[in-house]
């Protein structure tokens, strides 16, 4: 069980502003064992906490944007809000979920060159 | 439950102990800043890291523990309450149980690991090879620095060092009982 890279970021800002996870829960307005979760990846971080750490550790645009890079990099789900999709559309969305925890690395690499590739033709 | 190490003494933990203040960048002296370092627990020992749990998720003795995590290193489990009497109220006795499993990594980092893969019962085993007691006394030696505490009362060790009650008096004892002579 490791450090997400949001739970690594935040655990570095808090060493460089001598604080500790007691502080960064008051500041997020978090439970402890909820902060905890979200840094070691077993919930996805809340959209509101950017502001509240940009803010509260005064980060530069630079700084924000490694943060929501991290934030991104540390996702533990995605939302799929198929409205307009039909039935089978639907289905097709869950399977291809579902392929996703089984997959390697390497699987997954030649799958995003394929589709970055269809992308290039497409447009 | 407890498991068998190879043997130390108190007179070693005590050595132990500087050089666990010194990986922590925390003076010889003074009150040991015992989630300062456990933020710090992933940079001093890799792949070890913390959680905050809810009660629950720990029985009901058992405050805060230390296990071997799926990177290859070791995963402290805390209480909520537990973290939150030390942050909020510097309860003693819970910054104790804290740093108690922070020595139990360092010990394991060290060398003093299990010699068999089954465990003992408490108080089975002679203190000097029980990974439980060498936690115990070299989260003491950690939390009150041996040469500046010498002849300290237990009301000023409590203050001083934000440790529990029961600690400090135990520390009176040992240095009674002449286990804090100096060599």
């Amino acid at each position: 069980m490791a450090y997400t890279k949001f739970g690594e970021f935040v655990r570095v800002l808090r060493i460089k502003n001598h604080e500790v996870m007691g502080d960064m829960a008051k500041v997020l307005g978090a439970s402890l064992p909820f902060l905890s979760a979200v840094e070691n990846g077993k919930k996805n971080v809340p959209a509101e906490w950017i502001e509240k750490i940009v803010l509260h550790y005064n980060l530069t645009a630079i700084e924000k944007q490694e943060l929501e890079s991290a934030i991104e990099e540390s996702r533990t789900q995605y939302k799929i809000t198929p409205i307009h999709a039909g039935i089978q559309q639907r289905r097709a969305a869950m399977q291809f979920a579902r392929s996703f925890d089984e997959m390697d690395d390497e699987t997954a690499t030649k799958i995003l060159e394929l589709l970055s590739k269809k992308g290039e033709h497409n447009n | 439950m407890d498991y068998k190490t190879k043997p130390t003494s108190r007179h070693d933990l005590r050595q132990y102990a500087k050089f666990f203040r010194h990986i922590f960048d925390v003076p010889e002296t003074g009150a040991f800043p015992v989630l300062e370092a456990l933020e710090r627990l992933e940079d001093v020992f890799p792949n070890c890291n913390y959680v905050i749990v809810n009660d629950d998720k720990l029985p009901p003795q058992t405050m805060a523990q230390c296990s071997p995590n799926e990177d290859g290193g070791f995963t402290i489990v805390i209480k909520e309450t537990v973290y939150r009497g030390a942050y909020e109220n510097g309860i003693g006795a819970f910054l104790g149980f804290i740093c108690h499993e922070i020595c139990h990594v360092f010990l394991f980092h060290i060398g003093f690991k299990p010699i068999f893969a089954y465990s003992f019962d408490n108080n089975e085993l002679p203190a000097y090879c029980s990974v439980e007691w060498q936690a115990k006394a070299l989260c003491a030696e950690v939390m009150i620095p041996f040469e500046e505490s010498h002849g300290m009362k237990p009301t000023e060790i409590v203050n001083r060092y934000h440790v529990s009650k029961a600690f400090s008096t135990n520390r009176r004892k040992l240095e009674k009982e002449g286990c804090y002579r100096r060599k």
